[in-house]
C-alpha cells in the first residue's frame, strides 16, 4: 500500500477528536448494552440501577409457550427466507454482474430498491395483495414477503464477491478440461462463498428482525418475535422484553463472529491473491 | 458430456497448429487480420509484438476463449474452430498464472487430471512427475498464496503440461517476474520443452525473451504477421523497418540513391557513399538502411566527416555517439577491452559494413 | 438459441420473477389503488384535503432534516478519527458502530425505552448526581425521537464517510502540506472536499430512511410526534385503503424524487456489502 495516513490534526486535536469520537461511539454502543444488566434485575419492573441480580426473566420467558413458539417460528421463517434468497439472490447477481441486457441497471435498482422503500409502503402494498389471495396469517406468506426484503443483501453481497474474481480463473478451469458446471461449483463457488455466506447470515438477520410487514400480514396465530415483543412493549415495559432481546442479539452477534470468523480463516487459507509475487 | 473423452488425442510429442486465415473483429475494429501460419509439430513458436498488435488474441483464439470471425485453426489433424475449451486438450499457462487460490498446489495441478476422470492414485503420480520436473516436490500441499512469484509460475507449468497436452500456449509467463528470475526460468522451460518435444506456443512482448526461447518467431503488428522466421534470420535479415526496429537495437539512417545498376546500388550517406548489392532503384530517390550499432566500426581520422558527441561505458563494450556529416545520429557499440576510448568532440570516419546493411524501400527490405 | 440460454443473464430471470410478483406487482396494485376506480384520484383529494396529512408530512420532513443534520454533525468526526487512528483503534471503533447496526431497530428503540423512561437510566443518574430532583419527562416526546432516530441512523452516516475518507490518497495530504497548507488549510481544501461523495451518500440515505420511519417514533415519541408511515398504518387499521395507498403513494414518490435526484452518489454496495 501506498497509503499514508490522512490525519492532519497535532496530538492535541487528535486527543480531542478521540474524546469526541469515544463520546459518540459509547452513545452508539451503550444503550444496546444496558439492555443487559435490565435483563437480570430482581425487580418486578424496570429500574435502574437494578436492585438486584435475578435469571427470573429469563426463566419466565422460556416457561411461557407464546415467546418460545414465535421464537421458532421466527426462527422457521429466517431459514426458508435465508434459503430461498441465497439462491435467487446468487444466481441473480451472476446474472447481473455476468449478463449483458438491457434494462440491467433498471433491473438491479429495482431488486435493491427494498432496502431504501419505506417498510410500510411495502408492508401494506404486499397486505392488501394478499388480503386479495386470501393468504395473510399464514408463516409462508411471511417467509415470501421477507424474501423479497432480504434477497438485496445477498444480492450486495455476491455481486461485490464477483466483481472482486478473477476471470481468469474460470478461463484456466476451462482450458484445463473443466465444463461449465464443473468450473461453477469447483471454482467460483468456492471462491465466492464468504459472499454467499455474508448474504445469507444478512438475510437472516433481515428477517429475524423483520417487523413492519409482519406486523400488517400476520395472524392471531402466527406471531412472530418482533412483533410479539412490539405488542409487548407497546402495554408494558415488562424485563422480559429485555431478556428476549439480549438473546436476540446473542444469536445476531454470534452469527455475526462466526461468519467474520469464517472468512477471516477462508483468507488466510488462501494467503494472497493469485499471481501476487511475494 | 463424459469427461474421459478430453484426453484421447494425448501424446508425449507435440502436434502441429495451423491457422488457416484466422481473423478476429470486434465490431468494425480488426484485432487480428486473416492469418496463415504453420506451427511444426515440437516447435517453439514465439508471437512477439507490442501491446495491441494482435498476438494475446491470436492465442486467445487458438485457446478457445475468442471464436475467430473466420477462418480455421488445427491442431494435428483436427479441426478445433469450434471445439469449446474445456475439451482442446491444450495446456495453458496464463498471465499471473490464474491458480485456484482455494486449492493446495497438488489440488490445482491434479485438477485437469480430476476433469479427465482420472483415479486418486494415477493423480497423485502424475502431480508427484510434474513437481519434480518443475522442482516443487515439497510444494504440494501449500496454498499459491505461500508461495513466491516464481513457484507460482512454475505450479502454473506444472499444471499446464500434467495432462500431457500435444501444445502448450503460454501467455507474457513471466512478465511479472524479476530479470534474474526470468532468465532463470526461461532456460527451464526451454529445457522442459525439449524433455517433452511439446509444441510450444508463447506470447511475449520482450524481443530478448523471443529471442532466447524460440525456434521461430512470429513478429506481429497491426493485427498482421509481419515476419516468421528463425531468430537468427529474423535478426540479420529483417524483411521490414519495422521488424528491423523492433528486434534489437538497429540505427535507422536516410540514404539517397547516387547510382544504380543490376545488383548495385550507390548511396549517399552523412557525406559517404556505400555501394550495396540490391536490385536497381532509381536515382535520386530515398531509400532507408539499417544498421545495427555493433557491426559499425570507425578509426579516429580528423580529417573525417563524423564527430563523436558522446561515449559511455556499459561494461563489455563502449557505445558512441556519432554525429554524421549532415547532422544524422550513429550508435556504435565497440569492444571496450584493451582500446582507450575516443574523446568526444574527436574527428572520426566511419567504416561501412556493406554486407550487413540492409536498405528498405517504402517499409520493406530491398534484398 | 442454445448460445442464447447460455447467456448468464437469464441467471437473474427466477429472482426477477419472484420480486415480479410478490414486490413489484402488489407495489402497482397498490399505486392503482390510489388513483381510485375511476382515475378520479379521489383517495388523493381525501387524503390532502385534510389538514392533517399535509401537517404530518410537514412534520416527517422537518424530522428528517433535523435528524440528518445531527447524524452528519456526529458521524463526521467519528468517522475521521477511525480513519487516521491507528489500527486496533479503529478495529473496535468501527465494531462499535457495526453492532448496533447488526441490532434491530425494535429492540435498539426499546433501550431508548429503558434509558429515558421516568425511572429510566438517564432520569436516575441525574437524580443520583443531584441534576434534578424530580424526574424529568423525556420518552415521549419530540427529543426521545431525535435521539432514537439518530442512534438508529448513525451507521448509516459513519460507513459511507469512512469509506471515502479511507479512499483519499494519504499523499496528497503530504502534497499539501509540503506545499505550505497548515492542519487547517489541508482540512479544509484537501480533506473535506474529497471525503464529499461519503458525506453526500450518508445525507441521503439518512434522509431517505428518516422519511420512512415508523418503529422508533411509535415507540419513544409523544402523540403529536406522528410520521408519515405511522399515518398510513393508522389509515390501514381504520379500514382506509384507498386513502393509505394515496398518502403511501405520495411518500414513495417523495422518496424516489430524493434520490433520483440525489440518489447517484448513493452506492449501497458500500454500506451492505459485506461485514468487514
Amino acid at each position: 500500500m501506498n497509503r499514508r495516513n490522512i490525519r492532519v490534526s497535532g496530538p492535541l486535536t487528535q486527543a480531542v477528536l478521540g474524546a469526541v469520537a469515544l463520546l459518540v461511539a459509547a452513545f452508539l454502543i451503550l444503550p444496546v448494552l444496558i439492555i443487559v444488566p435490565v435483563s437480570f434485575t430482581a425487580d418486578s419492573f424496570l429500574s435502574f440501577p437494578p436492585p438486584g441480580f435475578s435469571t427470573q426473566w429469563y426463566a419466565r420467558v422460556f416457561s411461557r409457550a407464546d415467546w418460545l413458539n414465535s421464537a421458532w417460528l421466527s426462527i422457521w421463517i429466517a431459514v426458508v427466507v435465508t434459503v430461498v434468497s441465497t439462491v435467487l439472490g446468487t444466481l441473480g447477481a451472476l446474472g447481473l454482474v455476468r449478463g449483458r441486457f438491457i434494462g440491467q441497471r433498471l433491473l438491479l435498482a429495482f431488486i435493491m430498491s427494498p432496502l431504501i422503500v419505506p417498510g410500510v409502503i411495502v408492508a401494506i402494498a404486499i397486505y392488501f395483495f394478499y388480503a386479495r389471495l386470501k393468504f395473510v396469517g399464514s408463516p409462508l406468506a411471511i417467509a415470501v414477503a421477507h424474501t423479497t426484503l432480504a434477497v438485496p443483501f445477498v444480492v450486495v453481497n455476491v455481486s461485490a464477491a464477483l466483481h472482486g474474481f478473477d476471470r481468469r480463473l474460470e478461463m484456466a478451469a476451462a482450458n484445463l478440461g473443466a465444463g461449465r458446471f464443473a468450473t461453477f461449483f469447483h471454482v467460483t463457488l468456492p471462491i465466492i462463498r464468504p459472499g454467499i455466506a455474508a448474504g445469507a447470515l444478512f438475510a437472516f438477520i433481515s428477517s429475524f428482525d423483520e417487523l413492519i410487514v409482519a406486523m400488517f400480514i400476520a395472524g392471531p396465530t402466527q406471531v412472530t418475535l418482533p412483533l410479539r415483543m412490539w405488542e409487548s412493549m407497546k402495554s408494558s415495559l415488562d424485563p422480559s422484553i429485555a431478556a428476549v432481546s439480549v438473546l436476540a442479539i446473542a444469536i445476531s452477534v454470534a452469527l455475526f463472529l462466526s461468519s467474520a470468523l469464517l472468512q477471516r480463516r477462508a483468507r488466510r487459507r488462501s494467503g494472497a491473491a493469485s499471481g501476487d509475487p511475494q | 458430456m463424459g469427461a474421459g473423452d478430453i484426453g484421447t488425442t494425448r501424446s508425449r510429442a507435440g502436434s502441429p497448429v495451423r491457422f488457416a486465415g484466422v481473423s478476429k473483429s470486434f465490431g468494425s475494429f480488426v484485432a487480428v487480420h486473416p492469418l496463415v501460419l504453420d506451427v511444426k509439430e515440437g516447435e517453439f513458436m514465439s508471437f512477439l509484438g507490442p501491446s495491441g498488435s494482435g498476438k494475446t488474441t491470436t492465442l486467445m483464439m487458438l485457446a478457445g476463449f475468442e471464436e475467430p470471425t473466420d477462418g480455421r485453426i488445427y491442431i494435428g489433424h483436427q479441426d478445433i474452430t469450434a471445439v469449446p475449451p474445456a475439451r482442446r486438450n491444450v495446456g495453458m499457462v496464463f498471465q499471473s498464472y490464474a491458480l485456484f487460490p482455494h486449492m493446495t498446489v497438488e489440488q490445482n495441478i491434479a485438477f485437469p487430471l480430476r476433469m479427465r476422470g482420472l483415479s486418486k492414485a494415477e493423480q497423485m503420480r502424475e502431480v508427484g512427475r510434474v513437481l519434480e520436473i518443475v522442482g516443487l516436490e515439497r510444494f504440494g500441499r501449500r496454498f499459491p498464496g505461500q508461495l513466491s512469484g516464481g513457484q507460482q509460475q512454475r505450479v502454473a507449468l506444472a499444471r499446464a503440461i500434467v495432462f500431457q497436452p500435444p501444445v502448450l500456449l503460454m501467455d507474457e509467463p513471466l512478465s511479472a517476474l524479476d530479470k534474474y528470475l526470468r532468465s532463470h526460468l526461461q532456460s527451464e522451460i526451454r529445457r522442459i520443452h525439449r524433455d517433452l518435444g511439446i509444441t510450444v506456443v508463447y506470447v511475449t512482448h520482450d524481443q530478448d525473451e523471443a529471442m532466447t526461447m524460440s525456434d521461430r518467431i512470429c513478429v506481429m503488428r497491426d493485427g498482421r504477421i509481419a515476419q516468421v522466421d528463425a531468430p537468427e534470420a529474423l535478426y540479420s535479415r529483417p524483411q521490414d523497418e519495422f521488424v528491423a526496429g523492433f528486434l534489437g537495437e538497429s540505427n535507422m539512417l536516410d540514404a539517397v540513391v547516387a547510382f544504380s545498376a543490376e545488383r548495385t546500388l550507390q548511396l549517399e550517406i552523412g557525406g559517404d557513399r556505400i555501394v550495396l548489392p540490391v536490385a536497381r532503384q532509381p536515382a535520386g530517390g530515398q531509400v532507408r538502411l539499417s544498421v545495427r550499432p555493433e557491426h559499425v566500426a570507425f578509426h579516429p581520422d580528423p580529417a573525417g566527416g563524423a564527430t563523436v558527441a558522446d561515449v559511455t561505458y556499459v561494461g563489455d563494450h563502449r557505445r558512441y555517439d556519432l554525429r554524421l556529416a549532415d547532422g544524422g545520429m550513429l550508435i556504435v557499440k565497440a569492444q571496450s577491452t584493451g582500446a582507450e576510448p575516443v574523446p568526444p568532440g574527436a574527428r572520426v570516419t566511419v567504416d561501412w559494413p556493406a554486407a550487413q546493411i540492409r536498405a528498405f524501400s517504402e517499409g520493406t527490405a530491398l534484398q | 438459441m442454445n448460445r442464447l440460454l447460455r447467456d448468464p443473464a437469464f441467471l437473474v430471470l427466477p429472482l426477477a420473477l419472484f420480486l415480479l410478483v410478490f414486490y413489484l406487482l402488489p407495489v402497482v396494485q397498490m399505486l392503482l389503488r390510489s388513483t381510485g376506480a375511476d382515475w378520479s384520484f379521489r383517495p388523493f383529494v381525501d387524503a390532502f384535503s385534510s389538514e392533517v396529512t399535509l401537517k404530518v408530512f410537514w412534520l416527517t420532513a422537518r424530522i428528517a432534516v433535523i435528524v440528518t443534520v445531527l447524524t452528519l454533525a456526529l458521524a463526521y468526526p467519528l468517522a475521521y478519527f477511525i480513519a487516521t487512528t491507528g489500527e486496533r483503534t479503529a478495529m473496535v471503533l468501527l465494531a462499535l458502530v457495526l453492532v448496533p447496526f447488526w441490532t434491530s431497530i425494535l429492540i435498539r428503540s426499546y433501550a431508548w425505552m429503558v434509558l429515558l423512561g421516568q425511572n429510566g437510566v438517564v432520569n436516575g443518574f441525574l437524580r443520583w448526581t443531584g441534576v434534578i430532583d424530580a424526574p424529568v419527562r423525556m420518552l415521549n416526546t419530540t427529543f426521545a425521537v431525535y435521539v432514537g432516530m439518530v442512534h438508529v441512523l448513525l451507521p448509516f452516516m459513519v460507513l459511507p464517510i469512512l469509506s471515502s475518507l479511507k479512499a483519499i490518497d494519504g499523499r496528497l495530504v503530504a502534497a499539501a502540506e509540503n506545499l505550505g497548507a497548515g492542519p487547517g488549510a489541508v482540512f479544509r481544501h484537501v480533506i473535506v472536499p474529497l471525503s464529499m461523495p461519503g458525506v453526500l451518500a450518508g445525507s441521503v440515505l439518512v434522509f431517505v430512511l428518516s422519511l420512512g420511519f415508523y418503529i422508533t417514533p411509535a415507540l419513544v415519541g409523544g402523540p403529536s410526534d406522528m410520521t408519515v408511515s405511522m399515518l398510513i398504518a393508522g389509515e390501514v387499521d381504520l379500514y382506509r385503503w384507498d386513502v393509505a395507498s394515496a398518502i403511501a403513494t405520495a411518500l414513495l414518490i417523495v422518496t424516489l424524487v430524493t434520490l433520483a435526484l440525489f440518489g447517484r452518489v448513493v452506492s449501497l454496495e458500500r454500506i451492505f456489502g459485506g461485514a468487514r
